[in-house]
């Protein structure tokens, strides 16, 4: 299997601006992983032409140059016009193939509905009606007159000709008596009039044994007709009066040659003797359509249009159809099968024909050593297996034919899974263990034992012990001797005391016991309804405690009950909370203790741990903050000054949400709009160093105060990224186009590859920047994009200063000149830097590549090489594509954002999104993406990447985000809300690049993984949710990623393809962006400790925040009208009821 | 409520504080589940015989094996009886240290590569650990912006990278 690769580049689908109505140059995408709007594949197969319809029946049955052979001398109008129907008629010749000309040995009958005419074309066929003199035709071999019917009404046509006049003078030359044969399969006509065609026309005559001789017009009608029917009985006699006899006008033989007659027929015109005979020319009569003939009817002389036989080969214009012939006068054919063979082609026929759309399905390449077939470039291949049976004692081999082999091995060394035995051995193909592991410490106060899978175990044990010569207990898994010298009572050090007072003493700090007033309460003291009790130098004392310290509780620093915020108990239990005599009530404090909320009754005892304090604990109040915003909502809130606003946002390592606060400037004022709360600027107040054109030779600039202040300015002119005034510079055109080099996996995706790909740098911003002559700095004097071919048109200096410059940058703009999606070259330390670090402004900027006036006439391509940062490039085009295409599906833009990268330093988080803001410059965005550049990754070239931040981009941008972040690993299940953001996260990064395979490289490694296909350990599939759970359970973000493909139209272009803008429907709806949301899931917070494995979630809370996850985006879909069917496939084992779906 | 208030009053005291410190990233693509490094002396002599340790680290799929692959390069020969190859077995600890011992005939030009690999039906993962015998590993593009003293729609540019001349 080759997974798909980007072989061209990402461009998008239209360059069009944000703002309202403003586009720019729409460009349509060519995506180097959608398909382009013409195939690729696919022959233009030649669209014939069919002949125009008629238009009036008068002269439509003359209209088209339909070769008719008739008998007799006429004029150049029929003689009469008898209109009988049924009657006789002269036939047509049709040759279906032209190429056969008049010899095509197949004898065609034209069939009409009940005037049916036989047309035959087999040569053979016309040996007897050659020899037919009485019809007076003249036979004489004439040169074939190709004549092209459609051209000569084509040409009628534009001349302003009625169709039907034009086609008698110009299908029919003047001797071609003997008829013409048409070739009604192609649109290049020709009319033949050679003695082959003659022969085939006389054929009628001989064609009366036809199958349709019934229906045929014989030879004895034709005979009548021409010969003048002796008897008087024809219709012809009728019809006409033939030249005969005495009066025959060519009866003087050869000297009447030229002489006018009548040859008896309605069906000839321009009667003349010739050699004592009379003929005429045959009347043409037209067509209308391949499957009819137009023929003339002898009793009358008109033309007629009748079906043509059925079974006729004819052309019914569709590329799409083949094998056309003639059914009751309709040409019509087979829908075309387009099938190449290939089984990695989408076959179909379009308008052009047959069409071959690369596929990129899954398929079999027969190798029984590859796995994860898939189709790429029109062929199937796939990745070598790993032939690996987990056993040590195999050989692992492949066999093209079978598949993986696996030969035993004897004597090798192995593990046999158990840690308790050593020195395993290989034997029979299986792993033998060997001698027992010694796990005996030496530690009188552990018992040692071994576990089979976690080795040696030596847990505490009790008894007593020795260290050196002194007896001691065994506390904790270690020998600790008691500490009572001198000392008759109190604590021992190993967790018992030395000895007890006698009645009526207490024991004082340093062991000895004093007579006391104490009543039994100790030093250490108690606690009796917020009042500390106590024993010193025999005397009770007390102290009620208040203000700072207002709980009596344990002061585990000095090791006795003192005031404290928190009411706690000894640990060690050897000092009761309560004092002797004092009366229990339950839970009389509860309070924060410790980061949890804790009961206690007024002894102290402990109740139940109530719950942990996720977002904190209020010292103020003592109890937990409810919520990790503190009231603070997602959509922000204005300080009451409009100075500011803050808003709640995931933040950390996924333990909390968190306010984040952000100043406006002071020209600017907090408002809310559309619900979102955000900076903006106060009423008259303009954005600093902005300048719009106010006139045409005057501008109003924005000073950084954010006043304007109009000036003169000649030329004026607003564009992409600014104003300038144009007229003032004698400025030319320079025309350029920028590209960049990348790199993409290797095709065993081991690594990238060591081929390097190029591809225009589409739809860039592009600025030309000029220093005039009394200039100290250079000012911006036009500015555009790249079209979808890394191409520019942009104004430069006539005469360029040294310093000028064309560059091409690493961002979007939107139709107010302002910059809302960028790279920027963070100017941050090599090595690895915190994400929480905000990245320097002021330092930092967007990345840029730039053509110095020297070099503008040297080349029209500029290539930005791997040495010259084309990461950066890379990553912006995949930036930039999502946000066009996003904005376009949606409706509207999404946050502003920017990528940091840094060509040798890494991120703490390797590369990740963030919903908070940052700033380039004077630049402003609202959220971020890190994305490291070590030498040993290169992650830069991870499309994959890119793509899923800019998933986690999209689902803060229009939907709402469950904010559980932090760390996750693959094949490992994680909480509802964590599966859903990063699953939608991965499937957006495979719908964007068209391609299920998802690939990275972290600290060295390369690794892949297919969400088509659903698995990745060892043949079996991924962590599957368990059926019997409930649509909260853990679930295996790749799951998550596999259900929402499962739903992803992938046969057509990704973006725009109807099913898909319904998957994105599902994400920005209310549905998804109401809270509650209605599977009524929570957002939980937790560390992972990654120690172990499976890694283990710690200090788990559900908390009060309500978050969407995936059965939500499911319902979503349903209620969007996706079948039932369709969701049940795409679910697997994830029991979500599709049945039941929750719909406003 | 008052709490927050009384934050926003300290954060819009100054122009410094305008950027919120931002906190740690929330949303990260998945961690790779292998770790793989390959050290060893920073300095070699010719003649002598060196140790070099490759640790592999799985952080996840235990359930697969992890095989690894020794390349030596000219002027290097492993000492007798040490292993080119090996497995983690699918289901062992998760970590694996192994010492490579090495004898050095003459400085080899080339890296000491050893390359790990584990894969699945739809997965797969490889990483090539590299030891220099010394030598200090080359280093990457570093693209140099220049600055540029001028302004686009009133705000710094900051650097361009002049690209070469065709």
């Amino acid at each position: 299997m080759q997974r798909a690769q980007f072989e061209g580049p990402h461009l998008q689908a239209a360059a069009q601006d944000e703002s309202a109505g403003a586009v720019h140059t729409v460009a349509p995408r060519a995506l180097g992983l959608l398909p382009a709007a013409t195939p690729a594949y696919g022959s233009r197969r030649r669209v014939r032409q069919r002949p125009q319809p008629q238009t009036s029946l008068r002269f439509g049955v003359l209209a088209l140059g339909v070769a008719i052979l008739l008998f007799g001398g006429c004029s150049d109008q029929p003689k009469a016009t008898n209109t009988s129907t049924g009657a006789a008629v002269d036939s047509s010749v049709v040759d279906s193939d032209d190429a056969a000309g008049a010899e095509d040995a197949s004898a065609i009958e034209v069939d009409a509905a009940s005037t049916d005419i036989a047309v035959a074309t087999d040569a053979e066929d016309s040996a007897p009606a050659d020899s037919d003199s009485s019809t007076g035709t003249d036979a004489t071999p004439q040169e074939d007159t190709p004549i092209d019917s459609q051209d000569d009404q084509a040409i009628a046509e534009e001349a302003g000709q009625d169709t039907a006049d034009a086609v008698p003078d110009t299908a029919v030359e003047p001797d071609t008596a003997a008829g013409e044969v048409l070739d009604d399969a192609d649109s290049q006509a020709d009319v033949d009039a050679g003695p082959a065609d003659a022969a085939a026309e006389d054929a009628d005559a001989g064609d009366a044994g036809s199958a349709d001789a019934a229906d045929t017009v014989d030879a004895a009608d034709t005979a009548d007709a021409a010969a003048g029917d002796a008897d008087g009985a024809g219709p012809g006699d009728d019809a006409t009066s033939k030249d005969s006899g005495p009066d025959d006008p060519c009866s003087c033989g050869a000297a009447c040659n030229g002489k006018a007659c009548n040859d008896g027929s309605l069906c000839t015109t321009d009667d003349k003797c010739s050699a004592g005979s009379c003929a005429g020319t045959p009347v043409v009569c037209a067509n209308s359509g391949p499957c009819t003939v137009g023929q003339c009817e002898i009793a009358t002389g008109s033309c007629q249009i009748v079906s043509a036989k059925d079974g006729l080969a004819c052309d019914d214009g569709k590329v799409c159809t083949t094998g056309d012939a003639c059914s009751a006068g309709t040409c019509a054919g087979k829908a075309q099968g387009c099938d190449d063979g290939i089984d990695c082609t989408f076959d179909t026929c379009n308008g052009s024909g047959c069409v071959h759309l690369l596929s990129t399905k899954p398929c079999d390449d027969g190798d029984a050593c590859t796995t994860g077939d898939l189709c790429a470039k029109g062929a199937c291949s796939g990745l070598p297996i790993l032939c690996v049976d987990g056993s040590p004692c195999t050989a692992d081999g492949c066999d093209p034919a079978k598949g993986c082999v696996f030969v035993a091995m004897v004597g090798v060394a192995c593990s046999d899974g158990s840690k308790c035995t050593t020195d395993d051995l290989c034997s029979g193909g299986k792993c033998v263990g060997g001698p027992p592991l010694n796990c005996d410490d030496g530690n009188p106060c552990t018992a040692d034992t071994c576990s089979p899978t976690a080795g040696c175990n030596h847990e505490a044990a009790a008894g007593a012990c020795k260290v050196d010569a002194s007896v001691g207990t065994c506390v904790a898994g270690a020998c600790c001797v008691p500490q009572c010298s001198g000392k008759a009572c109190g604590p021992d050090g190993c967790g018992g005391v030395c000895g007890a007072c006698a009645a009526g003493q207490t024991c004082q700090p340093d062991g000895t016991c004093l007579v006391d007033g104490c009543a039994g309460i100790s030093y250490q003291g108690c606690c009796d309804a917020g009042v500390i009790k106590w024993c010193e130098g025999g005397l009770a004392k007390s102290l009620t405690c208040a203000n700072a310290a207002p709980a009596c509780g344990w002061d585990a620093a000095n090791q006795f009950y003192n005031c404290v915020k928190v009411a706690s108990v000894d640990p060690s239990g050897l000092n009761a909370y309560g004092c002797p005599g004092a009366t229990c009530k339950a839970a009389a404090f509860t309070g924060c203790c410790a980061g949890h909320v804790c009961e206690y009754d007024s002894c102290g005892k402990k109740g139940a741990q109530v719950q942990f304090c996720a977002f904190g604990c209020d010292a103020a109040t003592q109890k937990c903050y409810a919520d990790p915003c503190q009231g603070v909502p997602a959509s922000g809130v204005c300080a009451v000054d409009g100075a500011s606003y803050s808003y709640c946002a995931a933040g950390s390592d996924g333990s909390s949400a968190q306010i984040h606060t952000e100043a406006c400037k002071p020209y600017e004022t907090c408002k809310e709009v559309g619900g979102i709360t955000s900076c903006a600027l106060k009423a008259g107040a303009c954005e600093p160093g902005t300048a719009q054109c106010t006139g045409a030779d005057e501008y109003s600039v924005c000073d950084d105060k954010g006043v304007p202040t109009k000036y003169a300015c000649p030329g004026c002119k607003t564009h992409y990224l600014g104003t300038s005034c144009q007229k003032a510079i004698e400025t030319t055109v320079y025309t350029a186009t920028f590209v960049y080099d990348y790199k993409v996996p290797a095709g065993d995706l081991s690594d990238w590859s060591a081929s390097v790909a190029s591809a225009p740098l589409a739809f860039a911003a592009v600025y030309s920047m000029h220093k005039d002559a009394s200039g100290t700095t250079l000012s911006l004097l036009d500015s555009t994009y790249t079209d979808e071919q890394g191409k520019f048109s942009i104004l430069v200096a006539k005469n360029p200063a040294k310093e000028d410059f064309v560059a091409v940058m690493a961002a979007r703009a939107n139709g107010s000149q302002q910059i809302v999606l960028g790279v920027g070259n963070a100017d941050v330390p090599a090595g690895e830097n915190q994400v929480s670090n905000p990245v320097p402004a002021d330092t930092s900027h967007l990345w840029s590549w730039s053509v110095p006036s020297s070099n503008w006439g040297t080349s029209d391509s500029w290539s930005i090489g791997i040495a010259n940062g084309s990461g950066a490039a890379r990553i912006f085009s995949i930036m930039n594509e999502v946000y066009g295409k996003s904005q376009q599906i949606t409706g509207k833009a999404g946050k502003s954002v920017v990528a940091w990268l840094h060509y040798g330093s890494t991120w703490t988080c390797g590369a990740c999104f963030g919903p908070w803001n940052a700033q380039v410059n004077n630049t402003v965005f609202d959220s971020q993406l890190w994305f490291g550049a070590s030498d040993a990754d290169e992650a830069y070239w991870s499309d994959a990447v890119t793509a899923h931040e800019m998933g986690h981009w999209a689902m803060a941008s229009y939907g709402t985000s469950p904010n559980e972040g932090g760390t996750h690993m693959l094949g490992v299940p994680t909480f509802s809300g964590q599966a859903w953001s990063e699953g939608f996260a991965t499937w957006h990064s495979s719908l964007v690049r068209n391609s299920p395979v998802y690939f990275d490289k972290q600290d060295g490694t390369f690794f892949w993984f297919n969400i088509d296909k659903a698995v990745y350990s060892g043949g079996g599939p991924l962590i599957e949710p368990d059926p019997q759970g409930d649509l909260l359970q853990k679930m295996d973000e790749n799951r998550v990623a596999a259900i929402v493909w499962a739903l992803t139209d992938t046969t057509t272009v990704p973006y725009g393809a109807a099913v898909n803008n319904v998957l994105f429907q599902a994400l920005t709806g209310p549905h998804m962006n109401t809270a509650p949301f209605p599977r009524g899931y929570k957002r939980h917070v937790w560390t992972l400790d990654t120690s172990n494995y499976p890694p283990v979630f710690k200090d788990v809370v559900e908390t009060s925040e309500s978050a969407p996850m995936v059965a939500d985006f499911l319902d979503a879909l349903a209620c969007l009208g996706v079948k039932s069917t369709k969701l049940q496939a795409a679910v697997q084992t994830y029991p979500f009821p599709v049945a039941a779906p929750l719909c406003p | 409520m008052s709490k927050v208030l009384v934050i926003l009053a300290v954060v819009v005291t100054g122009w410094a504080s305008w950027l919120a410190t931002a906190p740690e990233a929330a949303a990260t693509p998945a961690k790779s589940p292998l770790k793989v490094a390959l050290t060893g002396p920073e300095k070699v002599a010719v003649g002598e015989t060196i140790a070099v340790v490759l640790t592999i680290e799985r952080m996840a799929f235990q359930n697969l094996e992890v095989q690894w692959q020794v390349a030596l390069p000219a002027g290097a020969r492993a000492v007798p009886g040490e292993p080119q190859a090996g497995v983690l077995p699918a289901g062992a600890r998760p970590n694996l240290v192994q010492t490579l011992h090495l004898m050095v005939d003459e400085l080899p030009k080339d890296d000491l590569v050893v390359t790990v690999r584990m894969a699945g039906n739809g997965m797969g993962l490889q990483s090539k650990a590299t030891y220099r015998f010394g030598r200090t590993a080359p280093v990457g593009p570093r693209p140099s912006p220049v600055p540029v003293p001028g302004k686009v729609n009133g705000k710094k540019i900051g650097a361009t990278i002049p690209l070469p001349a065709r």
